[in-house]
């Protein structure tokens, strides 16, 4: 009861602001209601693309900075907004959550965990990608291994529980995803050979629901893709939000690179489930189908990229499909009701694969893997793309992509296993001189290029379309732009002064569309000049 | 000897206090590294299980190579976190919290030691030791008018890297190449472009920086032009290229005393 009675208190101080209830239905929604910004992708599908129009190619020269939140630690922003009944949810490293008012950037509530002194982060900086929101609650994973339910008016902790133990290795960064009564979350530690899961939690309760791991064990199928007990340190991680198809009831789960990365020799096989897509029963977390576009992959080429789900007409047949940029340098069009594969086509550099056979299996080219004296493929250790989200826009049929194009001698060492130690077996000398980056446009149905925005250096900034026939992006160098959808000509930019490394959103602030992204250390709100 | 006095009692209460205020390092797993032997001291059986120790634990961020990744670049010689021999050791072991793992569990101290004289040796390592004279070298890198793009104490044009301290950073054998084949390995903030601008004419010279939409341009004469990338019909990046003159022409004696000269420079501190 007195909970209650704070509850009500809080609603009455918070005056205008609706108390933010968030049902599931609103997230499958979340497309048709442009003002908020409700999942990370702005919707189940991963589209990353917006139907709000006020911000066009006629107006956007005059977009300026509305305020900068600056944060106060260290370590890398990389996340992305959601955006509901006008409050701001973003997350700052270590494992930080800060609920923003829109309208003038001041914080409401701030949520800061305590990082253990020998916490281990093994292959990525201590960043967090953002929260996901459900019903009255937001949900962060922690770089500690936690998952925790915040109350989404005050901060205050819902519960709290430990999805994997950090000393060996594991740790969150990717933002949640909430589906019906439950919170989907996936994992990383793909270079401390840990053993890939997702993992679904009871939202009201913190109870785990289900867990599916991305490498089967003995005595299941696939093993059999696993020389001796490779697959013990299989690795597979899951560290970055799925898609959701709320109609079949499925999850879409990219999965990450076989441990060790580099030195292919201690697992023979094609090593299942990793750098591969799962198609998992939101409600039981079975396995429906899988696609794995890197077989035996032995250069870190995770395919933990956006899984962008989609209905196009293939060879004049519409078809439900999942279409991605995959750090393999191609782009695949499968269908996501069976997983059958339909297309593949290179959208940047690469000299590992012939192409992509009928079965959708790439033809490697030999003498392609890492090697003790080094050996040259593009792309590089972080692939063609990364983890930035690209953008689909369903108004030009155009694929959005951050492209990286570099190339990297790769290495193979010796490789031991050892809990909570890295777990890689070699690594790259990176051809960063001659390295460079894009936005790239590519026709959806067929992967070809149709333009290209060219930057100094391999993008990581997420690319954002708005049905103002725009696209938003970032670079390494601080320029945050807006690029005509449909030609690529840069039409606006502000220099943020840090490295744009997140993924930009829009979204209503009284009724005046806005644009947010984080970069260097920083959050940064963008729109037209109030009349 | 009053002072010595009141610095000595002050001590235990010092102690106390950063225990106090510092809960987390009174019950830290590690002790106060103490680095026991110099880096320089290691000997290649050292290096070579350092070299293992990088690969298995480092290589991951800072590049098979160490020339970076997620991580920083180790090849500038000089390190933001580690000032001096006994930081980058008690770096390698207590690493960055939220940032770098430390590997002093794993390793222990002997091999965090020879992890971080590997770390030290990259960028010094290759070759013998120099074997010309550092005074003629001096006259060497004075008659030849190196200072016309490098500062060396102060002096100079600073076109080139600064020169102050270049022995810290660059070992003989990557020095003898620097000047016989300046374009084999162009240092970091060193790209050679060339603008070539819709109206006037191509500028060639040193990219000071570039973004997305704006570049930087200093030409030999050491102007900066400021150019919008909008602006230009092409900006091409000479990968591979340098703007320093090759110095085979040098007589061999000059050559290995400049190359003394220089890997003996340390700075001025």
């Amino acid at each position: 009861m007195r909970r209650l009675a704070m509850a009500v208190a809080v609603t009455a101080l918070s005056g205008a602001v609706l108390s933010g209830q968030v049902p599931y239905q609103r997230l499958v929604d979340a497309a048709k209601t442009p003002g908020d910004w409700l999942t990370y992708n702005g919707g189940y599908f991963g589209h990353r693309h917006s139907t709000l129009a006020q911000i066009t190619t006629a107006n956007v020269a005059g977009l300026v900075p509305a305020w900068i939140y600056q944060v106060a630690g260290n370590g890398q922003m990389e996340t992305s907004a959601i955006v509901a009944d006008g409050i701001m949810y973003v997350t700052e490293p270590p494992t930080t959550v800060t609920a923003l008012d829109p309208k003038n950037g001041r914080p409401i509530w701030s949520y800061v965990r305590p990082m253990p002194s020998n916490l281990r982060l093994i292959g990525f900086p201590a960043t967090n990608r953002g929260v996901a929101i459900l019903d009255d609650k937001v949900f962060v994973g922690s770089l500690d291994g936690a998952l925790i339910a915040l109350d989404a008016q005050t901060g205050a902790v819902r519960w709290e529980v430990p999805v994997a133990d950090n000393g060996t290795g594991h740790s969150i960064t990717m933002a949640p995803l909430a589906v019906k009564e439950k919170v989907i979350v996936g994992i990383s530690g793909g270079e401390a050979g840990i053993r890939g899961f997702v993992d679904a939690y009871d939202a009201k309760t913190g109870k785990l629901a289900w867990r599916t791991y991305t490498v089967p064990a003995a005595g299941e199928p696939g093993v059999e893709t696993w020389a001796g007990e490779s697959w013990k340190t299989g690795a597979g991680a899951t560290w970055l939000t799925g898609s959701y198809d709320p109609a079949l009831n499925l999850l879409y789960w990219g999965t990450g690179n076989p441990g060790p990365d580099w030195n292919g020799d201690v697992r023979k096989g094609d090593n299942l489930y990793t750098s591969s897509v799962l198609a998992l029963d939101a409600d039981t977390g079975k396995m429906k189908w899988h696609f794995q576009y890197t077989p035996h992959d032995v250069h870190d080429w995770d395919a933990n990229q956006i899984q962008v789900l989609a209905d196009l007409t293939i060879d004049g047949r519409p078809r439900q499909t999942l279409i991605t940029a995959n750090r393999n340098a191609f782009y695949y069009v499968l269908d996501r009701v069976t997983g059958e594969f339909l297309h593949a086509a290179p959208y940047a550099k690469q000299t590992w694969a012939k192409g992509i056979d009928p079965k959708g299996r790439p033809r490697v080219i030999e003498g392609t893997e890492p090697t003790p004296e080094g050996n040259l493929v593009y792309p590089s250790l972080q692939g063609s793309t990364n983890w930035p989200s690209p953008s689909y826009s369903p108004q030009t049929g155009l694929f959005y992509v951050p492209v990286r194009e570099m190339g990297s001698y790769y290495y193979k060492t010796d490789v031991e296993y050892e809990p909570g130690q890295p777990f890689t077996g070699g690594g790259e000398r990176r051809l960063a001189d001659e390295a460079w980056g894009a936005v790239r446009a590519l026709d959806a149905r067929t992967g070809a290029k149709v333009w290209d925005f060219l930057l100094p250096s391999p993008s990581w900034s997420g690319v954002l379309s708005t049905a103002g026939g725009l696209v938003f992006s970032g670079s390494n160098e601080g320029n945050f732009y807006a690029l005509d959808a449909k030609s690529g000509a840069p039409l606006w930019q502000f220099q943020v002064g840090g490295m744009v490394r997140s993924n930009p959103t829009t979204f209503l602030v009284d009724g005046r569309q806005h644009v947010s992204v984080a970069a260097g250390r920083a959050v940064f709100m963008f729109a037209l000049p109030a009349r | 000897m009053a002072g010595v006095c009141t610095r000595r009692r002050a001590l235990p209460a010092l102690t106390v206090f950063v225990a106090l205020a510092l809960p987390g390092l009174a019950r830290a797993q590690y002790p106060a590294p103490v680095l026991e032997r110099p880096l320089s001291a290691a000997a290649p059986a050292d290096i070579t299980e350092g070299q293992r120790l990088y690969n298995a634990q480092c290589a991951l961020c800072h590049g098979i190579d160490g020339g970076g990744g997620y991580g920083p670049s180790l090849l500038a010689g000089t390190f933001a976190r580690a000032a001096d021999d006994a930081g980058l050791y008690t770096l390698v072991r207590v690493g960055i919290p939220g940032v770098m793992p430390g590997f002093g569990d794993a390793n222990g101290p002997r091999r965090s030691w020879q992890l971080a004289a590997f770390v030290r040796s990259m960028t010094r390592a290759g070759g013998a030791m120099p074997t010309g004279n550092v005074v003629n070298g001096r006259t060497v890198y004075q008659a030849r008018g190196c200072a016309t793009c490098h500062v060396l104490d102060g002096e100079g044009r600073a076109f080139g890297p600064d020169l102050t301290a270049i022995g810290l950073r660059r070992g003989p054998a990557y020095l003898k190449q620097a000047l016989l084949e300046p374009a084999a390995r162009v240092p970091d903030g060193h790209v050679v472009v060339t603008a070539r601008p819709k109206s006037g004419a191509a500028i060639r010279g040193v990219r000071v920086s570039e973004d997305a939409f704006w570049v930087h341009v200093r030409d030999t004469g050491g102007r900066l032009h400021t150019l919008r990338v909008a602006d230009l019909t092409e900006l091409r990046r000479e990968a591979g290229a340098s703007l320093m003159p090759a110095y085979g022409t040098l007589p061999a004696g000059e050559l290995d005393d400049l190359v003394a000269y220089l890997a003996g420079l340390r700075g001025q501190r």
